[in-house]
């Protein structure tokens, strides 16, 4: 075993004795020397994740998240030294958790912390205007035909959980006294002028952003969204696309020249 | 006569002497609304390996306006492993991206058996290791197309299989590779209390020369079971006095270095970062005439 395999195992091993080879100039205590590296991995590794779900922090308390963070940390090591990306798979660990099984809200919340953050770092794109949608009105025959291209940092949450108001309530410095849970909620994550917003939309926008970025035509993705909203009303949810600068790109033109 | 406008720092061309502050994105807002808070940032490159978004703005930006330090902390330059290949070649496309002024690393591993440890992990000293870890440099000044530095290390236990001093390991990778040395004083501090060395002792064994850029940061001060300091660097408070004049000294010594307070827990406003850097710039200005606000 090389040193550096001893030393990983006796990382990963908390009771272990600290591993052989080491020395302190005084002959003090080796253990609590090397207590100094596992106690910087668990708390550095527990801090990068705090930093991505801090609500489901706040919604669990400090002590349940850390040891939440701990059993994570060892199912679920970091590979890539890039810990942004780490925790992905964090919120169906919370899902699959048993002490978090009365507050099935929490594994969404901690899906739409993981949006916010893929969000974040998400590649640029500049939103179509109004003007260039403007445009596209005076054809409107060609409107059925066209496709659109969402941001890169778009990503919708379909909860039956009131993530949105949820989330909402931890955004303030105090926590809040109470919150309603029940939905469910569709929310919208996307990345406007260097912030990442979190909206509540409608099922029918919902449903109509899930087809376009599927890549249908704005037709079928109007009646699919009239298909899965009842009372989905296509103009006003046009609307809030064009508002919302969640489109982007020049889709293809149906005359080309 | 039309004139050039004035080019933004260039790659490779180094950073030159001044106070650096860490760029998180807690800051940027004032780090905007301050330009002269700092002559030089300095980044963790594994926060800034995103697609886009704020981070990448955010270095394009300081590049305008300052020098830019980019710092590694997952090359894992002391890992037994040959070096994640993947992870270099985004280092080196981050690079490409936002060329920085300077590049650096650590002495120590951080991953092992394909997971990373997020922590800064020490290695003995002795000929096998001594060549891997030039193996690694060597790798990583190919790739990168620049000579790095390498940061000497907070340690809290030594390898009894250990061959050499930590100054002549250093000595000698600094020899072999070319590679330029980034100088943390508050490291060195942390290392000889923590193996009752003299600082000064093991400041003047290192290849002082190869100095491109001075590290400072806050510490943790513990005790070990025969009663003696143990210094953690927690990198979450101000920078030690006695860390100062060990500052001081080398400056005296040495003449203006670019150097950078460290602070990555228990983040201070931006007010008390723009404190610290105050006290370099006044460090720095009793040796040169020449240190301005931006330098």
């Amino acid at each position: 075993m090389s040193p550096h395999d001893a030393f990983f195992a006796a990382l990963h091993q908390p009771a272990a004795a600290p591993p052989a080879g080491l020395r302190s100039w005084n002959g003090s205590d080796l253990g609590q020397r090397f207590a100094v590296y596992r106690n910087n991995r668990i708390v550095s590794l527990t801090a990068a994740l705090a930093d991505g779900f801090p609500v489901l922090q706040q919604l669990v308390g400090d002590a349940c998240f850390n040891a939440l963070a701990r059993h994570y940390i060892e199912a679920h090591p970091p590979e890539s030294p890039a810990l942004f990306e780490y925790g992905e798979a964090l919120p169906d660990f919370v899902a699959a958790s048993a002490p978090m099984r009365p507050y099935p809200y929490l594994a969404d919340i901690a899906r739409l912390e993981w949006m916010r953050t893929r969000a974040w770092h998400a590649a640029d794109a500049l939103p179509l205007t109004a003007a260039q949608f403007q445009a596209w009105l005076q054809t409107p025959e060609t409107l059925p035909e066209r496709r659109l291209r969402m941001h890169p940092s778009l990503q919708i949450l379909d909860s039956d959980y009131a993530c949105f108001d949820i989330w909402h309530a931890h955004q303030q410095a105090e926590p809040p006294q109470g919150f309603n849970t029940e939905g469910p909620q569709q929310v919208l994550v996307l990345r406007r002028a260097d912030t990442v917003e979190v909206t509540l939309i409608d099922p029918g926008v919902a449903a109509l952003i899930h087809a376009l970025a599927r890549g249908a035509t704005l037709g079928d993705a109007l009646q699919a969204a009239s298909g899965h909203a009842p009372g989905f009303e296509p103009a006003a949810a046009l609307a809030t696309l064009i508002r919302s600068q969640c489109c982007c790109g020049a889709p293809p033109s149906p005359e080309p020249h | 006569m039309l004139h050039a406008p004035e080019a933004a720092p260039r790659p490779g061309r180094g950073l030159r002497a001044g106070a650096g502050l860490p760029l998180k994105p807690q800051y940027f807002a004032a780090a905007r609304a301050r330009p002269g808070a700092a002559a030089f940032y300095e980044v963790h490159a594994e926060n800034y390996l995103g697609t886009g978004g704020p981070n990448q703005r955010m270095l394009e930006w300081v590049r305008d306006n300052h020098g830019l330090s980019i710092h590694g902390v997952g090359l894992s330059i002391g890992g037994e492993a040959p070096l994640d290949p993947t992870h270099l070649e985004r280092i080196a496309a981050l690079l490409e991206r936002h060329p920085p002024d300077e590049f650096s690393e650590h002495l120590a591993w951080s991953s092992h058996g394909g997971q990373f440890l997020n922590d800064l992990l020490p290695l003995p000293y002795d000929a096998a290791s001594l060549q891997r870890v030039c193996q690694h440099i060597d790798q990583v000044q190919t790739r990168l197309r620049r000579r790095i530095l390498l940061e000497n290390p907070a340690t809290y236990v030594e390898f009894a299989q250990s061959t050499y001093s930590e100054v002549d390991f250093i000595g000698e990778i600094v020899k072999r590779t070319g590679c330029g040395l980034l100088l943390d004083v508050s490291n060195a501090h942390v290392s000889c209390s923590n193996h009752g060395r003299n600082t000064q002792a093991y400041l003047q064994a290192l290849p002082l020369a190869a100095v491109r850029q001075i590290h400072l940061a806050g510490f943790a001060t513990e005790h070990d079971s025969a009663g003696a300091p143990l210094l953690i660097d927690t990198h979450d408070r101000r920078v030690a006095a006695e860390v100062w004049a060990l500052y001081r000294g080398l400056i005296a010594q040495l003449g203006p270095l670019p150097t950078l307070i460290e602070w990555d827990a228990d983040l201070p406003g931006f007010d008390a970062l723009c404190d610290e850097a105050d006290k370099v710039r006044a460090c720095l200005e009793q040796y040169s005439g020449q240190i301005g606000q931006a330098a």
